[in-house]
């Protein structure tokens, strides 16, 4: 069953869990080499060096780091559509036309890694790179320069080309796991609803089939015979009744285990998806608070996850004098939430706490919050 | 004379059902129930009924390769099958194999009977909505290839295990799949798994 588009945040809305170390690494790399490049302008005391170049050259290495971040944080979220490459090329281009203006070389090795990350795979994009940094280097050989600087100079950008082209590619990495792990959690949702819908399908048709078979019968039987007639309708009445029971069961959804079950499904789901998952529950609930809360828990992770992109999620669970307090809360609630997200799950919880005069109430609390909260009369005595 | 006959359903409830129905006639006898398919053939070798009347969704063989094997070992009376889906796709090979009928359970007893007695007679009875749709939709759109991959995607095999067991390439696979998406108009392998199955095709 296809979900409605409405439900999906927009990819490039999401913040990209996971990969937040790895970027900050790679922009820490381009920083420094952008700060010693910036240094060595400044301070480069070459006569051929006049004050126009060395302008050049500054805005021409802060244009490169900063567009090698931009292209990163593209690939990252998996846009490389023209412009992308567009914006890459020139970046290049003028990187290494900077090394004639200003005999900046420092940051040789961010322009090496942009080529290597914009053209696919295979050999053209190894041949650019190495033309990349010949390019750049090429002035290191038509001027004089020392020996150490005409062997460092290609090593190191060499070098910083392939650890920032690592480091973007395990970025790419991530957010690719972190994607289908959300994925996963979706299909589950919908694995549910689907096994629901297809149960009450079953369960509908059959009901109608076998009572539509045994009315007819009684038709038949009706001048005939009146005391087979009666009976025919008879059962017809019990398999009516019985469908009933049946449909009831169903939609009051699976039977929980109990909430510390419950509570260790939810961790294992949270960890999975890099949602931090916090529980205080008083210890020896009674057994109906338990269960209300399992299902709680399940119906309020669920909705979470369908609309929300959080990063924590709290379950408190308390025990005050006659009554029981349950409520979740979980963040990355995005800003247009209404009761919208009061869905059949929620409103039947709603309507069998209400029938034990207990309370739900399920909104955002501002801050990006959402919170799921349950007031439930303690029982007097424990419920069978 | 009576018309003898068996009566093929999984659902207790509904088997049940049908046989009350079906005694209310007087020259109707239900001689024997069963709830698998594959419990269809021995029970026609030893009861020797003039009319089967089958589900065609049922556990251990569906109804219609149920029909297949009857016909087979040259059973000769009438095979009325009936089924919850109202996809045409099956009506083809239910038809091939040797049936006499297709209906829809949902039909009415009145309807239900007569078509009995018109299978009985030596006509074909189907569901005419069912009918118009296989008119309509015509054969099925893909290939005995497309079709042994849709399969085996069913079964949860991934792209490469499916292009070791068929010897084809999983480009190859991939191609196939997106042309089957396409010629039923789904975007995905898991829709065009359900839409092939609704049809009957898979």
């Amino acid at each position: 069953m296809p979900h409605p588009a409405a439900h999906r945040t927009a990819p490039w809305r999401r913040r990209v869990k996971g990969t937040e170390g790895v970027l900050t690494t790679s922009a820490l790399v381009v920083g420094l080499l952008t700060l010693i490049a910036l240094i060595s302008l400044v301070t480069e005391t070459d006569p051929e060096l006049t004050p126009l170049r060395r302008i050049i050259g500054l805005v021409l290495v802060i244009a490169a780091s900063l567009g090698f971040l931009r292209l990163q944080s593209n690939l990252v979220r998996g846009v490389s559509d023209k412009h992308t490459r567009a914006e890459a090329y020139t970046l290049v281009a003028l990187g290494v036309v900077n090394i004639w203006i200003s005999f900046s070389w420092t940051m040789l090795g961010v322009s090496t890694a942009t080529t290597l990350l914009i053209l696919r795979r295979g050999v053209l994009r190894y041949l650019a790179a190495a033309s990349t940094i010949m390019l750049g280097c090429l002035e290191l050989f038509i001027n004089p320069n020392s020996d150490v600087a005409r062997v460092g100079v290609p090593l190191v950008s060499l070098l910083v080309a392939f650890v920032l082209q690592t480091l973007t590619q395990l970025a790419q990495a991530l957010r690719e796991l972190w994607l289908s792990q959300e994925e996963l959690a979706r299909l589950r949702v919908d694995d549910e609803r689907e096994r629901i819908s297809r149960d009450l399908h079953d369960l509908i048709g059959r009901t109608l089939v076998a009572t539509s078979l045994r009315q007819q019968a009684a038709l038949h039987l009706l001048d005939r015979d009146t005391t087979k007639a009666r009976a025919q309708l008879e059962s017809a009445h019990e398999t009516i009744a019985a469908g009933q029971a049946q449909l009831r069961k169903l939609t009051q959804g699976p039977v929980s285990v109990g909430l510390e079950h419950e509570v260790a499904a939810t961790e294992l789901l949270c960890q999975r998806l890099g949602v931090e998952f916090t529980h205080n529950v008083e210890a020896a609930l009674p057994a109906a608070v338990d269960q209300w809360a399992a299902r709680l828990l399940r119906e309020a992770v669920t909705n979470m996850l369908k609309h929300s992109s959080p990063r924590h999620c709290e379950l408190l669970v308390q025990l005050t004098g006659h009554s029981a307090t349950i409520s979740i809360t979980n963040d990355g609630c995005p800003p247009a939430t209404s009761s919208m997200h009061n869905g059949t799950g929620i409103g039947h919880l709603r309507s069998q706490l209400d029938a034990i005069g207990g309370t739900l109430d399920s909104a955002p609390i501002g801050h990006g919050q959402y919170r799921v909260k349950a007031h439930i009369a303690k029982p007097t005595q424990e419920t069978p | 004379m009576t018309i003898r006959m068996l009566i093929a359903e999984d659902i207790d409830l509904v088997a049940e059902a049908f046989e009350a129905l079906l005694s209310t006639v007087d020259d109707f006898e239900v001689v024997a129930r069963v709830n698998r398919g594959d419990a269809i053939a021995p029970a026609v070798s030893r009861h020797l009924p003039d009319l089967v009347l089958a589900d065609v969704d049922m556990p251990g063989c569906s109804g219609i390769e149920a029909t297949r094997q009857i016909r087979d070992i040259g059973y000769s009376g009438r095979v009325l099958l009936l089924t919850a889906l109202p996809g045409s796709g099956h009506l083809h090979s239910a038809l091939s194999v040797g049936a006499n009928g297709y209906l829809l359970k949902t039909t009415t007893g009145a309807r239900l009977i007569s078509a009995i007695r018109a299978v009985m007679a030596g006509h074909t009875a189907l569901d005419p909505e069912i009918a118009a749709d296989a008119l309509r939709t015509g054969p099925s759109p893909l290939t005995e290839r497309e079709l042994d991959i849709l399969r085996l995607v069913a079964a949860g095999r991934s792209t490469n295990q499916i292009a070791q067991e068929l010897y084809l390439s999983s480009g190859t696979v991939r191609n196939y799949l997106s042309t089957a998406m396409s010629k039923l108009q789904v975007d995905s392998r898991v829709n065009a798994i359900n839409k092939a199955r609704e049809q009957g095709w898979l």
